[in-house]
């Protein structure tokens, strides 16, 4: 799995809840604390959304500062990695609204990340993903990265992102419809055009 | 071909690749752009989920994953062709619809979440004063439940669509409860044009205790935050509080059980309810409820109701310290207000809600005040506190006004309810419009 759980305890002992409570009423320190521990998670999630790491840093730090604005507001700390991932994904629709012309100029991730372990991922592969990938909506990527990388059930996706489960899973499906039909095409063998003798 | 679960390997492996850290630069603008950017304030800070009995939170999962969705279009209501049904305060079961009648709403195969909040219901395991919920899934599933112990299905069948107007439950192999497998019942029902009051009319039923449970008004529940089951909008009416507690004083260490009704509240057009907490009940006019978003909204209008405050120490520095040298009466913490000179007060004035005695006052931050808290460029007053140690805090910040109403309900047990807005321009107005609302309270 591509994201594993928070981890419940922070720095120095505090757990989440304590840093939460503190960046509710101002605390700045305790809020460096909280982005200390969810920004890497949360801009890995932006990235494989927006497939552009500009995209990613532009909606991760406006989905941060949303956090520190609102904070006062989120009513139960414990939630506070599920409330995050929310306005994250907020930001990323945000963000693929802003750059309209975004689908047509968006560049393939650059994979400065680590191999996939176990060269499971070819290059076609790779490349039909990406490509198929780019003519999904951020709404059905969203999803599709929730699920497969983060590891979301579809009801926690539905819950995160305000929707119906209903509309999740027909997300889900259409985005995996569309992204396996593309490494299946891939892997077809190529048709000959014209007659044999 | 791929086969499923090969893609699902691919498609893991596939994301795997990918940046794993947040650039050291996009971290360092956030954490500046913190010291200029101030922290939305509520006048009340929003209520921790306390560990009550309640399983509100690690339901919610469940509810999503259930709730869902109406019956083969039987409560699949399109909004614009109602049946009938004004709210009322109990069950209503006055009205049959007709199957014929055109009022009535059409079948649909149409899906929606369906749950849909009711009054305490005679069932087995639920108890005597909570309130009740039935849910319509996705998957024709049928059950009850408790309001606040949604994890625990009742009386499940199955359902389905008889004719216009008419649904058909039949008790399933498990979870059936006192009915026995393959029971059927038979009921009417109609949805108001709003689509949020059904009315469900007794038929006829193998089971006598879904008889008694399903008949009667339900409220749909659409409440905007994930965290609560707050009505949401709701049509001009008469209703009662699913979990809002006036008396329970947590402060004095009081265990929280379901108390449905413990609030009577009626509303014109245009209001919604928007949270429903033990501790804290919200009525918001429907426009700004629209603009509430997942994160909260930046503005803030709202008739709220707030159990057990205090007077909050004014050298705590803005947090949540209880003043326990001022009485916890009307008279002991309207006249410690009065006294502060980080305020104004206005409009001081001796209310009698149904019987009860209180006194209503407004309030706002005296000009000359200038401290202010951490996060904020304007003056806070951090002036009432839930007692005990739960940390909730009122405050005003800025130029906002508020009106206080502090009503006695007898016994020592004092409720405060509150009208804000976050727009000094609409603060009159919206008293205005919402004096006729608190002057409706009735508190069991």
């Amino acid at each position: 799995m591509g994201v594993t759980a928070s981890p419940w305890r922070g720095t120095e002992g505090a757990t989440v809840r304590d840093l939460v409570l503190r960046a509710q009423n101002g605390d700045r320190d305790a809020f460096a604390a909280l982005v200390g521990m969810t920004s890497d998670r949360m801009y890995g999630l932006a990235a494989r959304i927006l497939r552009d790491n500009d995209f990613a840093e532009d909606a991760l730090q406006a989905a941060l500062i949303t956090v520190w604005r609102q904070l006062p507001t989120l009513r139960d700390p414990d939630r506070f990695e599920a409330w995050v991932r929310r306005l994250l994904v907020h930001a990323c629709y945000a963000e693929a609204r802003r750059r309209r012309s975004w689908a047509a100029n968006v560049r393939v991730l650059p994979v400065d990340g680590p191999a996939a372990p176990d060269g499971l991922v070819s290059i076609d592969d790779r490349d039909a993903l990406d490509r198929a990938f780019r003519r999904l909506t951020v709404e059905q990527r969203a999803v599709f990265v929730l699920h497969h990388h983060v590891g979301l059930p579809l009801t926690e996706i539905a819950d995160t992102l305000g929707i119906p489960a209903g509309t999740a899973r027909s997300r889900l499906h259409y985005a995996t419809r569309i992204l396996r039909a593309a490494v299946e095409a891939d892997a077809a063998p190529v048709a000959h055009e014209g007659r044999m003798a | 071909m791929t086969s499923e679960r090969d893609f699902d390997r691919l498609a893991r492996a596939w994301l795997e690749l990918g940046p794993e850290e947040a650039p050291d630069r996009v971290v360092a603008a956030v954490l500046q752009a913190t010291e200029t950017t101030p922290q939305v304030r509520r006048p009340i800070r929003w209520p921790l989920l306390k560990d009550f009995q309640m399983t509100r939170l690690p339901v919610l999962a469940t509810v999503v994953a259930t709730l869902v969705v109406v019956v083969g279009g039987l409560l699949l209501i399109n909004r614009p062709n109602g049946g009938v049904g004004g709210p009322t305060a109990s069950p209503s079961p006055s009205t049959v619809p007709s199957s014929a009648s055109p009022a009535a709403a059409p079948l649909s195969v149409a899906l929606r979440p369906s749950r849909w909040m009711g009054s305490e219901r005679p069932v087995p395991g639920i108890l005597p004063k909570a309130g009740t919920i039935i849910n319509f899934t996705v998957n024709n599933q049928f059950f009850i439940t408790q309001s606040a112990a949604n994890e625990n299905h009742y009386l499940n069948s199955v359902a389905s669509s008889v004719g216009d107007g008419q649904f058909r439950l039949e008790t399933t192999g498990t979870g059936g409860g006192p009915c026995s497998t393959g029971d059927i019942g038979r009921y009417s029902w109609s949805v108001a044009p709003s689509g949020r009051i059904l009315t469900i009319v007794a038929g006829n039923d193998d089971c006598p205790t879904r008889l008694g449970a399903v008949p009667g008004t339900w409220w749909l529940e659409a409440c905007k935050n994930p965290d609560n089951y707050c009505l949401g909008d709701v049509d001009a009416g008469t209703y009662k509080s699913q979990f809002f507690t006036p008396r329970l004083d947590a402060g004095a260490g009081a265990a929280w059980v379901p108390d449905f009704g413990g609030l009577t509240y009626w509303v014109p057009d245009g209001w919604a309810n928007s949270a429903d907490f033990p501790e804290r009940f919200g009525l918001t006019p429907t426009a700004d409820y629209a603009l509430e978003g997942q994160g909260g909204p930046e503005t803030f209008h709202e008739i709220g109701l707030h159990w057990q405050l205090a007077a909050n120490a004014q050298n705590s520095g803005c947090t949540s310290e209880e003043l326990t040298s001022v009485p916890r009466t009307v008279d002991g913490l309207v006249d410690w207000i009065r006294g502060l000179p980080s305020l104004e007060v206005h409009a001081l004035n001796e209310i009698r809600i149904h019987g009860l005695y209180g006194r209503r006052l407004d309030v706002s931050v005296a000009p000359s005040w200038t401290t202010s808290c951490p996060g904020e460029t304007q003056p806070v007053v951090v002036f009432l506190t839930e007692a005990g140690d739960a940390g909730e805090t009122f405050a005003l910040v800025g130029r906002a006004r508020a009106r206080l109403v502090f009503l006695d309900l007898g016994g020592g047990d004092i409720v405060t309810i509150s009208v804000y807005s976050s727009d000094p321009a609409r603060f009159d107005s919206l008293v205005a419009e919402a004096m006729p609302i608190i002057e409706s309270f009735q508190f069991e």
